[in-house]
């Protein structure tokens, strides 16, 4: 999503205009087809009631997405829970069937691929879990958990042990420690065994559910700083999902925000903290806690009221217009698009914040805005009334 | 001190690159089924009666070497007109007024003899292997097919599920006992013949595939409903996109989490196809005449209570000892492998 589109926009249609976010590395190599890629991604889930199980309705979990990840980027995509950020990263790693839309891997059409189709993505892309406890078989010693995916890539029999061994060193685990079971560790050694374990198909792309969320702070740290090593080291993509904007940040390039199902606002990652132009993303950093008390206490906190909508019946317009401060008649009728601002920032708001006279008079339609969008530009009329 | 600080590196310090190095530091890891063990090895109710258990099983193994070297005879001889002397007396082994000889406590009819003047000890062994082989075949084959339908409905879901959770209850919506007396009656004397599948009439194996297939449901409901948990864990995403098809998924990533229940289930099973054998062979729809089992001999010796209860109180007794000792190991066991668990059979 946060299409990189180029300031210009007079060629904001033309889809070769994406360029790579990275403004510090203009020697990067371009690549006009991104690593991943979905185009009005929707996935609906069936809710069956009555005896015949007939379908009377659907969970919109994922409604009418697009975003892209080049080579080498990190996307971060944070939200509330219950946003379709999970079933968001997990239908791009084909866990889920998806309803509508496209998913392209590496320019190759992955929507309704057979497992053999994809056996090659596969090992290009791998997935790290949400719950390191979870995702590791309580019933299998390390060493076998590790051997799985390096006899799937067709490592000899005779070099898993090896490889297993240098995968727990590379993560930063005894590599003695291939005999026992996952019981047998912590919480953070837990999920560095799980990234092990994405590591061993040699993938190029990981997606992250959370890594990190059901570990300590302290640990939470670490586990961030060893992806960022492993990033470097081995040039890998991730695709970070997260529901806390303080843990995106650190790692991100790109940060996607979500809200019910359909992408609000994104935008290269620190322009996002300084300038968010979506009352949803405002309040989102709004809550974001600040370590020193007094602080905390005297910033403005426009905190939104209430939990989200049901996303079986989700409201018309714009989906966050039953919480928002700043909706208007036209929020409640017209769902808005996603209009492109300068430096590849975009957002779905009638009435943004934080945006110049200027920008507002240049803004135009971005590709990735959801078909049913209206084709109303955003006003300024919201952002008048903005207290200095 | 250096050795525990170093100790503490290593145990939560995952987190630090630079752990001790020290071989001895290091120690294999303990698995479940180590640490399961280690809990039954405590349990010393528990290890008496599978002693007992294991007792009655190595006594009826040794039942031809007890009636060849001790009480030469064998389990379907009879000694109708025989005398035998006990304490120096000489006694007919069964009276003129049809009554069998009691208990001598000597090497011939130590427990006595039944109405046709069989040495009731030696009976009692080769039935006890009787009983103990139905028992035994019929636990496997109710493991291995309510482990194939647990896993293949509970895996699949859907239509998979439907049908044969349906057939399940089929099964199910019998009384075990009714079911069982109903196919042995019908099976048990004549035989099965399915063409290529040939049971003779008075088949051992016949009340083995009665009792098996009767508790087929008992154990496949249970297994369906922890493979349902199961295929929504992690770990079985993770073997999804590794790329693993679902007959690995199902074999090498769920099979392994039910092997505890499936441990568990076998003892309890095994004391409930004996019972059951025992109950049908008692109405004359399980184990055949001539051959033996405790139900049959109860059967039998139910005609002379009270004059020769022995006939009815020796297998009584020994059927009692035998699902006594697998049912407590069996609680043991469970115990053992998942000290929170509560796996109940449903009767």
């Amino acid at each position: 999503m946060s299409a990189p589109e180029s300031p210009s926009s007079a060629d904001l249609d033309a889809p070769a205009s994406r360029s790579r976010t990275r403004t510090s590395e203009p020697a990067a190599p371009r690549r006009d087809v991104p690593l991943l890629e979905a185009e009005h991604l929707r996935v609906l889930f069936p809710v069956r009631a009555g005896v015949l199980g007939r379908t009377r309705e659907h969970v919109h979990a994922v409604d009418d997405v697009t975003l892209w990840l080049d080579e080498g980027e990190t996307l971060g995509v944070v939200g509330e829970s219950g946003c379709g950020k999970t079933t968001l990263i997990r239908t791009l790693a084909r866990l889920v069937a998806v309803t509508a839309g496209i998913i392209r891997f590496d320019g190759q059409d992955i929507t309704r691929a057979s497992r053999g189709e994809l056996e090659p993505v596969r090992r290009k892309l791998q997935m790290v879990f949400q719950d390191p406890q979870a995702s590791l078989n309580p019933r299998k010693r390390i060493g076998q958990i590790l051997a799985t995916p390096l006899r799937q890539r067709g490592v000899q029999r005779a070099e898993i042990e090896d490889g297993a061994r240098e995968l727990l060193a590379r993560v930063g685990l005894n590599p003695e420690h291939l005999s026992r079971y996952p019981h047998e560790f912590s919480g953070g050694q837990r999920q560095r065994i799980g990234i092990a374990r994405a590591l061993a198909m040699n993938p190029r792309l990981i997606m992250l559910d959370e890594p990190v969320s059901a570990l300590d702070v302290s640990v939470q740290a670490q586990v961030i700083n060893l992806l960022d090593e492993l990033q470097d080291e081995m040039q890998l993509s991730y695709m970070f999902v997260a529901h806390d904007l303080s843990v995106v940040r650190h790692v991100s390039d790109r940060i996607a925000v979500m809200y019910l199902g359909k992408i609000v606002e994104s935008s290269p990652a620190e322009e996002l903290y300084t300038k968010p132009i979506h009352p949803y993303t405002a309040a989102l950093l709004a809550a974001v806690p600040i370590p020193d008390p007094r602080e905390n206490r005297r910033r403005d906190r426009s905190v939104v009221q209430g939990e989200p909508p049901n996303p079986i019946t989700p409201p018309p317009g714009c989906r966050f217009h039953t919480r928002c401060p700043r909706a208007t008649d036209i929020c409640r009728a017209v769902e808005p698009l996603l209009a492109s601002y300068p430096s590849g920032h975009l957002a779905a708001c009638h009435h943004p914040l934080n945006v110049t006279e200027a920008e507002l008079l240049n803004v135009t339609r971005s590709d990735a805005s959801p078909l049913s969008a209206g084709s109303e530009l955003p006003s300024s009329q919201g952002s008048a009334d903005r207290s200095p | 001190m250096a050795s525990e600080a170093a100790i503490g590196t290593d145990r939560d310090g995952a987190e630090a690159s630079g752990f001790p190095a020290g071989p001895d530091l290091v120690h294999p890891g303990i698995g479940p089924y180590r640490l399961a063990w280690r809990r039954l090895l405590r349990n010393r109710v528990a290890l008496f009666f599978g002693g007992l258990f294991i007792l009655i099983v190595v006594l009826c193994l040794l039942a031809p070497v007890y009636a060849n070297d001790i009480a030469h005879t064998g389990p379907n001889v009879n000694h109708i007109t025989d005398v035998v002397k006990v304490n120096g007396k000489s006694e007919e082994v069964v009276s003129s007024t049809g009554l069998p000889i009691g208990p001598t406590w000597q090497g011939r009819f130590l427990l006595g003899a039944d109405k046709n003047g069989r040495d009731v000890a030696v009976r009692l062994l080769y039935g006890g292997r009787n009983s103990l082989e139905v028992g035994a075949i019929a636990t496997l084959i109710t493991m291995v097919l309510a482990v194939i339908v647990g896993l293949l409905a509970g895996y699949f879901r859907g239509f998979t599920d439907g049908v044969l959770s349906r057939l399940m209850d089929i099964i199910w919506a019998y009384p075990a006992l009714l079911l069982g007396v109903a196919l042995g009656v019908m099976l048990a004397v004549s035989g099965i013949n399915l063409g290529l599948f040939e049971l003779r009439g008075g088949s051992l194996l016949i009340p083995a595939l009665i009792v098996g297939v009767v508790y087929i449901p008992y154990v496949a409901k249970p297994i369906r409903g922890q493979v349902l948990g199961l295929r929504e864990r992690e770990f079985i995403d993770a073997a999804r996109v590794q790329g693993l098809g679902n007959l690995r998924i199902m074999l090498g990533e769920i099979l392994p989490n039910l092997a505890s229940t499936i441990i568990v289930f076998v003892p309890l099973m095994l004391a409930n196809s004996i019972l059951l054998e025992a109950s049908l062979s008692f109405l004359g729809a399980g184990v055949q005449a001539p051959n033996s089992s405790w139900g049959t001999m109860i059967s039998d010796g139910t005609r002379y209570i009270p004059a020769a209860i022995h006939l009815v109180l020796v297998p009584g007794l020994m059927l009692v000892a035998a699902v006594l000792g697998v049912n407590v190991f069996g609680d043991g066991v469970r115990d053992a492998l998942d000290p929170r668990a509560r796996i109940r059979i449903e009767r």
